[in-house]
């Protein structure tokens, strides 16, 4: 029972990242598609955006915080990195220096 | 005439603008509508606290005298870096030369007789929400002007 479930919520994030994936990341080599946010944040009175990556656990295994992403034209710096625990992980980005 | 504490913040504007660090991006009350850009940083930004006023001479006839103690803010907002720590301390260096500079910069041009202090340095505030990180310090100035009830925009 258990491991059907696992299946379904397997597919079911695969499904979703592949309908609602925006744009394609690569990460030491390898691409994948992804969900990427860049909303606008104001922190300490400075304008600036906070550059989100939404991707299956399995797109980029043992990314590390510190290591270069590349998405939507740009290098970033991966700042954290946030499972869900449900197969889905978000990246949040920092503007590569 | 403008009341004394714009006088006080334009004052401060002019002594710290051209510095080395934070050069013209030197901004007075500046709304929270327009954020700074991260091509404005590093940063200072002046506007006033506190004041409390307190006459001279309780007793004294009209007009009273009046002694107003001013707290202008000046912070410093800078984009992280590893030597973040580096650059804050440069550039609070500079703010406090300029200010000492003469006996005329340390009365704040004579709007301020009995001189013009630096209080107190905030700890160092950082905001990682952004794709820059954002550091941000709060330099506390302090000093007193005198005014006239019925005349607050001259300095005596």
């Amino acid at each position: 029972m258990a491991a059907a479930f696992a299946d379904i919520l397997d597919r079911i994030n695969r499904d979703s990242i592949g309908l609602l994936a925006d744009a394609v990341a690569t990460w030491q080599g390898r691409c994948a598609n992804v969900v990427f946010d860049r909303r606008y944040v104001n922190a300490l009175g400075v304008a600036s955006s906070n550059p989100v990556i939404r991707a299956l656990d399995d797109s980029f295994p043992g990314v590390m915080v510190g290591d270069t992403i590349h998405v939507a034209g740009e290098d970033f710096t991966v700042a954290s990195i946030e499972p869900d625990g449900a197969g889905v992980m978000l990246l949040h980005l920092e503007r590569a220096a | 005439m403008a009341h004394v504490r714009k006088q006080v913040r334009d004052a401060l504007k002019a002594a710290l603008t051209g510095l080395p660090t934070t050069g013209a991006r030197v901004f007075v009350s500046r709304p929270e509508a327009r954020p700074l850009q991260s091509s404005e940083l590093p940063a200072l930004l002046i506007y006033m606290g506190d004041e409390s006023v307190a006459p001279l001479r309780p007793s004294q006839a009209w007009p009273q005298l009046l002694r107003r103690t001013l707290s202008p803010l000046v912070d410093l907002v800078l984009a992280q870096s590893a030597a973040a720590d580096d650059t804050a301390d440069q550039a609070i260096n500079e703010i406090e030369t300029a200010l000492s500079a003469s006996e005329s910069a340390a009365r704040l041009g004579g709007l301020m007789p009995e001189g013009f202090l630096l209080r107190g340095i905030s700890p160092m505030r950082e905001d990682a929400a952004g794709e820059t990180p954002v550091h941000r310090i709060t330099l506390v100035f302090q000093g007193d002007t005198f005014t006239a009830a019925n005349a607050p925009g001259v300095a005596l």
